[in-house]
């Protein structure tokens, strides 16, 4: 009640307040309407014509959409881009703690150590991919030698043209990325703010490192996994493509089971000119993304605790 | 304060930067700006880009004013040696300062259909493929090329028929052919003297290839330490597959068309991975016959410039063997020039010199692929001084006249998935025939778009 | 009490062991790409040697020597400076009123701002690719640069995080002494925020270093090529054949790339980590 009283007190000043603000937020306002609110209204449009890549376009209502729901290879890059989005959220999320975790016990080295965990996520994504395409090669890649060398066997494992290991090669690649790093470096700060009287505390109890973990360190940092879990899934269906493209190719090699959406709107739009198809592609990409981001908020309700 | 001063001094350099940036990049296009600031900048970054090009052809760029550019767009990089580096002897010759810009085999189709659609000017000589040069005619992308012509010294009826017939249709003549390129079989022949087999020829059959395929398999244990064959290449699956009966692109519908052929073609494949003869697709996509871990390939005409003496084996090539029919895929591209070419008189100069005597000999000596015009091709200029060891060269004629335009008229996105379905289909992954369907399939719906 | 010594001390020796490990597993990547760019191409693809039995600087040479790597160079500093610097302004001052004022639509604006975050980039290029077509923009780093001066909600949603740990009493007292919003906001939270600055800076910095996705889409001629672009283009082909992958020469200019991130982390580390500690994301 009080609040309100005083807001109408300051009206005046408010106002004024407003002003200036919208002022400061306008280059926003500005990109907002040109680079997304026009985009989403083109891409709408365009998605109903049969435009092609060279730019000759006729209105063909929705029969893009219905070629969509018709095509295997819709289907299966949904499916694709479901289960890389989520295993790979997981995936990056849990090693980024894995190493906030060793790095946060004060050891000495720990500069080096740090310097070795995040430097990857520096390289190019493509120098990644490429790098990675040779180590996991068939015929003389590093893994494949490795193996052969410990096991005492002759292993030659296809890794990234099998079905059973392609996922666990890519997965696997993901904790390379960019990102992973950059999870890390919250985790890490968000880990050394958690008050140490807590462990005290549960040093008391008598607990165990693992309950020390699930008791205080995860609730203590969860929302930091949540920031991290929406930045991963955008981080996983944006930049799945700079790691994919040249890792699997177009066709998202083998069969089709890494074609992620952003590859095969790639691949339609400009391997087959086909834009107007790519549009109704990248509008089910947009309504993909925004299903996962009201999941993540939700969740969020339920599961993170926030110290006011 | 220091670190305030650090900021606003990275602020104001990366500002000026941008700024430039942004000038430089508008100096390409027609949109609104400073027409002053758009000179300055076009000729700072052209000085930067073309700044050796400028040095070696300053000699005799006397009598064309002012050292006009032409930019040219191909997929293959240059040649490291400059007497075999034609661009840049097109260069001295005709004393047009010649850029060379170079995309990628794999996304070269898609970015010059995007310069097309968006009417960029930055390239003035495009080499364009089969599947494109009739769309580019079709919205005005390019020009063509009759009137050049008719004051030229080229001899359109000297074109191999297999050119003459895909230029048809279009009403005109919108491109000359760079070459003609064909595909082979390469063998090791340490290899085959090795397990006693003898040589391949050129009237070679389907079944006396998987016989020897096999024989000449190395294993150690469970796994292969020598492949009798590499695994059909991006090209080569088409061979194979028009090999087997189906006839891969037909010109009048423009449709794909495969069926029991590649069902048979890639079963085969299939097969001899399964019994460790050819190799599976590897994401390293290493050159097994060039290290010598595969006896035969089955693989393009200009990797015989490519192996030269540098293989340290014996080698030499035969025609593909032949199966049902005998097929492999011409290949070839197109010079052609951009219809917002800000100077077609010097683009078709360039196109004149490439497609001469020299420039043809150069590249047939260069790529070791035969020029498209027959009287220059039967000088011989192609048959690749270094490598040594091949004395079937008649396998490059006989191939020649076999070939026919086919997987190159369909749209790359096609074709790539079409391959990566076969790949599938040799790992186990799906069977031929559902390979085939899956390909078939996609083909329609991406073509009849 | 000597067993809980020794205890400890055992402790401390696996998790050495585990550091060791994870950090051999992930630095396993650069060893690779640095010593693949003085193979030959016959040896990178027929043996997985770490050591290169035929040290050969050629690689390196072709790269300097027969590339236009200096443009490459250019352009990438180009994109990378461009952007950085209009995230960097745009980001904070629309950052600025959501974390310190009390305006009209403060909610609905930072509710938008939160969903647009979560928009993939790449949902929106292919109209965005058409937009920049139609006004001339495609080939050029435009695309890329003009759009970082519209503020990117991910760094504004930083900015205000930090801002929001600045105590308002600053805000108050600089109002007292005649001070403007603005003045405010660059006479106060500027020179306060210059780590969180730093931060975001040396992130975007990074981020930009190794974009792929829109030069891809955007980029089509030589004079306007990324090192990233550049790398799966100039560098991928071996010369006069389109169809065989330079393994090694793409290996040696990927390593040229590393360089420069690497230099950033050693010289703004304390910002990395720092930085990102003081934004405080909570709430």
């Amino acid at each position: 009640m009080s609040n309100e009283k005083k807001k109408k007190r300051l009206s005046p000043r408010k106002k004024k307040d407003t002003l200036t603000a919208y002022a400061f937020i306008s280059p926003w306002i500005i990109g907002f309407a040109c680079f997304t609110l026009f985009p989403i209204f083109f891409m709408l449009q365009v998605s109903l014509t049969n435009r092609k890549l060279n730019g000759i376009s006729k209105f063909i209502g929705f029969k893009n959409y219905m070629n969509m729901f018709k095509s295997p290879a819709f289907w299966n890059s949904i499916k694709v881009t479901l289960l890389f989005t989520i295993i790979m959220v997981i995936v990056t999320t849990v090693w980024a703690v894995i190493m906030a975790l060793l790095l946060n016990q004060k050891q000495r080295l720990n500069g080096i150590f740090q310097f070795c965990y995040f430097l990857p996520s520096v390289i190019p994504s493509v120098a990644l991919a490429y790098a990675f395409r040779t180590i996991f090669g068939k015929e003389a890649g590093l893994l494949n030698a490795f193996l052969s060398l410990v096991s005492g066997k002759n292993v030659s494992v296809n890794w990234l043209y099998n079905h059973s290991t392609v996922y666990m090669a890519v997965f696997f690649i993901t904790l390379f990325t960019y990102n992973t790093g950059q999870m890390m470096l919250i985790f890490r700060s968000g880990l050394s703010d958690v008050p140490g009287e807590l462990y005290e505390a549960c040093d008391l109890d008598g607990a165990g490192a693992f309950r020390k973990f699930f008791s205080v360190t995860l609730p203590m940092i969860s929302p930091l996994v949540l920031f991290n879990a929406v930045n991963g899934c955008v981080s996983a269906l944006n930049g799945s493509f700079a790691l994919l493209y040249p890792l699997t190719g177009e066709s998202g090699n083998p069969d089709g089971m890494t074609q992620v959406l952003s590859l095969l709107i790639y691949k339609e739009a400009f391997s087959n000119m086909k834009v107007g198809y790519a549009c109704a592609l990248s509008v089910l990409l947009f309504l993909l993304a925004a299903l996962f981001g009201t999941a993540l908020f939700s969740l969020s309700k339920k599961f993170v605790y926030y110290e006011n | 304060m220091k670190g305030k001063k650090w900021i606003a001094m990275m602020m104001t350099t990366a500002m000026a930067l941008g700024l430039f940036a942004g000038c430089g990049s508008s100096g390409n296009t027609e949109s609104a700006g400073g027409t002053q600031s758009q000179e300055n900048t076009q000729e700072e970054a052209g000085e930067e880009v073309s700044e050796e090009a400028t040095d070696e052809a300053a000699e005799d760029t006397a009598d064309n004013a002012g050292g006009s550019k032409i930019t040219i767009c191909t997929w293959n990089e240059q040649n490291p040696n400059d007497d075999l580096n034609m661009y840049l002897q097109c260069k001295n010759a005709t004393g047009i300062d010649l850029e060379v810009t170079v995309i990628p085999e794999s996304d070269y189709s898609s970015k010059l259909n995007q310069m097309v659609a968006t009417k960029d000017d930055s390239i003035d000589v495009y080499i364009l493929w089969e599947s494109d040069i009739a769309n580019f005619a079709e919205v005005d992308g390019i020009v063509p090329l009759d009137d050049y012509l008719a004051g030229s010294s080229i001899d359109t009826g000297d074109f191999i028929p297999a050119v003459a017939a895909l230029s048809e249709g279009m009403g005109g003549t919108y491109g000359l052919p760079w070459c003609a390129a064909t595909e082979i079989l390469f063998y090791n022949q340490d290899m085959f003297d090795a397990a006693g087999i003898d040589y391949p020829t050129n009237d070679w059959s389907y079944a006396d290839f998987l016989a020897a395929a096999e024989k000449l398999t190395v294993k150690d244990g469970d796994a292969t330490s020598v492949y009798g064959c590499s695994l059909p290449n991006v090209q080569t699956w088409w061979a194979g597959i028009g090999g087997a009966g189906d006839q891969v692109y037909d010109p009048s519908t423009g449709e794909m068309v495969i069926g029991s052929g590649a069902e048979e073609f890639i079963g085969d494949c299939a097969d001899m991975v399964s019994k460790g003869i050819m190799p599976e697709p590897s994401s390293d996509t290493a050159d097994l016959f060039a290290s010598g871990k595969a006896a035969m390939a089955w693989a393009g005409s200009w990797n015989i410039a490519t192996y030269g003496d540098g293989l340290g084996f014996n080698w030499d090539i035969a025609t593909l063997p032949t199966n049902k029919v005998k097929y492999n895929t011409l290949h070839t591209g197109f010079y052609t020039i951009n219809a917002n070419s800000k100077d077609p008189e010097n683009a078709w100069k360039v196109i004149e010199y490439l497609m001469s005597q020299e420039g043809q000999t150069i590249n047939s000596k260069a790529s070791g692929n035969m020029s498209a015009l027959k009287t220059i091709a039967d000088e011989g200029a192609w048959k690749v001084e270094s490598a040594t060891t091949i004395e079937n060269w008649e396998a490059m004629t006989d191939s020649l006249s076999a070939g026919i335009f086919g997987y190159t008229c369909l749209p790359s996105g096609v074709t790539g998935n079409a391959i990566s379905n076969f790949n599938s289909a040799v790992m186990g992954q799906m069977t031929p025939a559902e390979a085939v369907q899956s390909s078939s399939d996609y083909a329609a719906e991406t073509i009849g778009y | 009490m000597k067993s809980v010594k020794a205890k400890q001390r055992l402790n401390s020796c696996i998790l050495y062991l585990i550091k060791i490990i994870v950090a051999v597993i992930m630095f396993l990547p650069i060893i690779w790409i640095s010593t693949g760019g003085f193979k030959t191409l016959t040896e990178f693809t027929s043996s997985p040697n770490i050591i290169p039995e035929n040290f050969t600087m050629e690689n390196f040479s072709y790269i300097f020597k027969s590339s236009n790597i200096w443009v490459y160079v250019r352009n990438t500093v180009l994109l990378m400076l461009g952007t950085t610097v209009g995230t960097l302004l745009s980001s904070s001052l629309v950052a600025y009123p959501l974390a310190r004022m009390d305006f009209v639509g403060k909610n609905v604006i930072f509710t938008i701002i939160i969903a647009t975050m979560m928009i993939p980039n790449i949902a929106l290029i292919i109209p965005q690719y058409i937009m920049f077509g139609k006004i001339g923009w495609l080939d050029s780093l435009l695309p890329m640069i003009v759009p970082a001066f519209f503020a990117y909600p991910y760094n504004v949603f930083l900015f205000r995080q930090f801002f929001r740990t600045i105590p308002r009493e600053l805000d108050e007292s600089a109002t007292i002494d005649g001070c403007s919003r603005v003045q405010i906001f660059f006479k106060v939270l500027v020179p306060l925020s210059k780590p969180t600055y730093a931060t975001i800076a040396v992130l975007s910095c990074v981020f930009w270093w190794n974009e792929l996705t829109q030069p891809v889409f955007y980029i089509n001629s030589d004079q306007w090529r990324t090192m990233t672009i550049a790398l799966m283009t100039s560098y991928m082909y071996t010369s006069g054949n389109a169809f065989v992958i330079n393994w090694p020469s793409i290996m040696a200019a990927a390593t040229l790339m590393i360089v420069p991130p690497m230099l950033l982390y050693f010289f703004g580390n304390k910002f990395l980590v720092g930085g990102i500690k003081t934004t405080g994301l909570k709430g």
